[in-house]
C-alpha cells in the first residue's frame, strides 16, 4: 500500500531543492563579475564537470564494459572529425546495440 | 546588447534547432525512468510529476530508488541535493554569461529548464547569451521529457531489455560530440579536461572516499581542474570569457 501523503510531500519538497540549486546562484550572481580568476575559473568549469561526469561513469552505464568502451570509442571518433550531434549518438547507440546482441546471441 | 540583425524570434528558433540533439538524447532517458517508475509499481501520474518537476535525470532515479525503498522527506531531499549539488557551479557559470537584461524573474524562470545538456550547449554560444535562445533551447527537450516519461511508463515494459541498454551510451556520446571539438579547438580546455578526469579517477581509488557519493567526487574533481586551469590560462577578461585557444 503506497502512502500517498507521504509521497505527495516528499515529491513536492524534492522538486522545491531541485529548484532552489539552480534558481539561487542564478539570481544572486545576476552581477557581472569582474575578477579575471573566478572569470577564468567559470569560463573552464563545464568542461571540468562534463568531463568528471564522462570518465569513468560511462565504462559502466551498459552494465559491459565491452560493448561502453566500443560505443564510446566510436563517439569519441565521430567526434573528432566534427560530425553533427545526432549522427555521433546514433552511431554511438547503433554500435552499443550491435556488441551487445552479438554478446547475447554468439557468445 | 542587442546581437545585430538578429531578433528576439531569431534567437528562440535557432535555440529550438540548437535544442534537437538534446530533445533526441532525451526521449530515451525520460523512457528509461517511466519504465523504472512503472518497474516498481509505482503509478502513472507519480512518474509524470517528478519528471516535469524536476526536470533532472540523475536526481530523479536517485530519489525513486529511495522512494522505493522506504526513505521519505528530509532523506530524499539530502540525496537530491548532493546528487545535484552541481547545477550551483553550473547556474552561477551561466548566470555570469547571460545578457545584462535579462531580469530577475526571467532568472527564475529560466532556473527551472537549467539542466546539463542545456547549460553545456548554451554555453558554447559567442559572447552573451539571450534568454529568448535559452528557452528555444529548453522547449523540445523538455517536451520529449515528459513525452519519453509517459511512453516509458505505459509501453515501457513491451521493449526488449537490449534497447534500453543501448540507450544507456546516448547520454555519454553527447558529451564526448561537445568535449571532443572542444579540446581540439583550444589547448587550455584540453588539459582542463585531462586533469578533470584524472583527478576523478584517482579519488576513485583513495579508500573511504571512493565511497562518498559519485557526485561530490565530481564535484571535487571539476572545481580544482578548473581552479588550476584559470590560473595556468587566464581569460581574456574583454572577450566575454572566450577561452584561449
Amino acid at each position: 500500500m503506497i502512502d500517498y501523503k507521504g509521497l505527495s510531500i516528499t515529491l513536492v519538497t524534492m522538486a522545491l531543492t531541485v529548484y532552489l540549486l539552480r534558481a539561487v546562484p542564478m539570481v544572486a550572481f545576476k552581477n557581472k563579475i569582474e575578477n579575471r580568476f573566478i572569470k577564468s575559473v567559470l569560463a573552464y568549469l563545464p568542461y571540468a564537470v562534463i568531463a568528471s561526469m564522462t570518465f569513468p561513469g560511462v565504462i559502466h552505464c551498459t552494465g559491459n564494459t565491452i560493448s561502453a568502451i566500443i560505443g564510446f570509442a566510436v563517439a569519441i571518433i565521430m567526434a573528432y572529425f566534427d560530425r553533427s550531434l545526432i549522427s555521433v549518438c546514433g552511431a554511438s547507440i547503433g554500435c552499443v546495440f550491435l556488441v551487445e546482441m552479438f554478446v547475447r546471441y554468439f557468445v | 546588447m542587442v546581437k545585430e540583425g538578429k531578433s528576439d524570434l531569431q534567437d528562440y528558433i535557432r535555440g529550438v534547432k540548437n535544442g534537437i540533439p538534446v530533445c533526441l538524447g532525451y526521449l530515451p532517458i525520460a523512457f528509461a525512468f517511466g519504465v523504472a517508475v512503472s518497474n516498481k509499481d509505482y503509478p502513472l501520474w507519480m512518474a509524470m510529476v517528478m519528471a516535469l518537476t524536476n526536470f533532472t535525470g540523475t536526481a530523479q532515479f536517485a530519489a525513486l530508488n529511495m522512494i522505493a525503498a522506504g526513505k521519505m522527506f528530509l532523506d530524499v531531499v539530502f540525496t537530491v541535493f548532493i546528487v545535484n549539488a552541481r547545477y550551483i557551479l553550473m547556474s552561477m557559470s551561466l548566470s555570469q554569461r547571460l545578457e545584462d537584461k535579462v531580469g530577475i524573474l526571467e532568472r527564475l524562470l529560466l532556473s527551472f529548464f537549467h539542466v546539463d545538456e542545456i547549460f553545456v550547449i548554451a554555453m558554447q554560444e559567442k559572447g552573451y547569451i539571450s534568454s529568448k535562445y535559452f528557452f528555444g533551447l529548453a522547449t523540445f527537450p523538455y517536451i520529449s521529457w515528459g513525452i519519453g516519461t509517459l511512453l516509458g511508463g505505459v509501453i515501457g515494459g513491451v521493449l526488449p531489455e537490449v534497447v534500453g541498454v543501448s540507450f544507456e551510451i546516448a547520454l555519454y556520446a553527447m558529451f564526448a560530440a561537445i568535449l571532443i571539438p572542444a579540446a581540439k579547438r583550444s589547448k587550455p580546455i584540453l588539459f582542463t579536461i585531462a586533469i578533470s578526469i584524472i583527478i576523478d579517477c584517482s579519488l576513485q581509488l583513495v579508500p573511504v572516499v571512493k565511497d562518498w557519493p559519485e557526485t561530490i567526487l565530481i564535484l571535487i574533481a571539476a572545481g580544482i581542474s578548473a581552479v588550476v586551469c584559470a590560473q595556468k590560462y587566464p581569460v581574456d577578461v574583454d572577450e566575454k570569457e572566450e577561452v584561449p585557444a
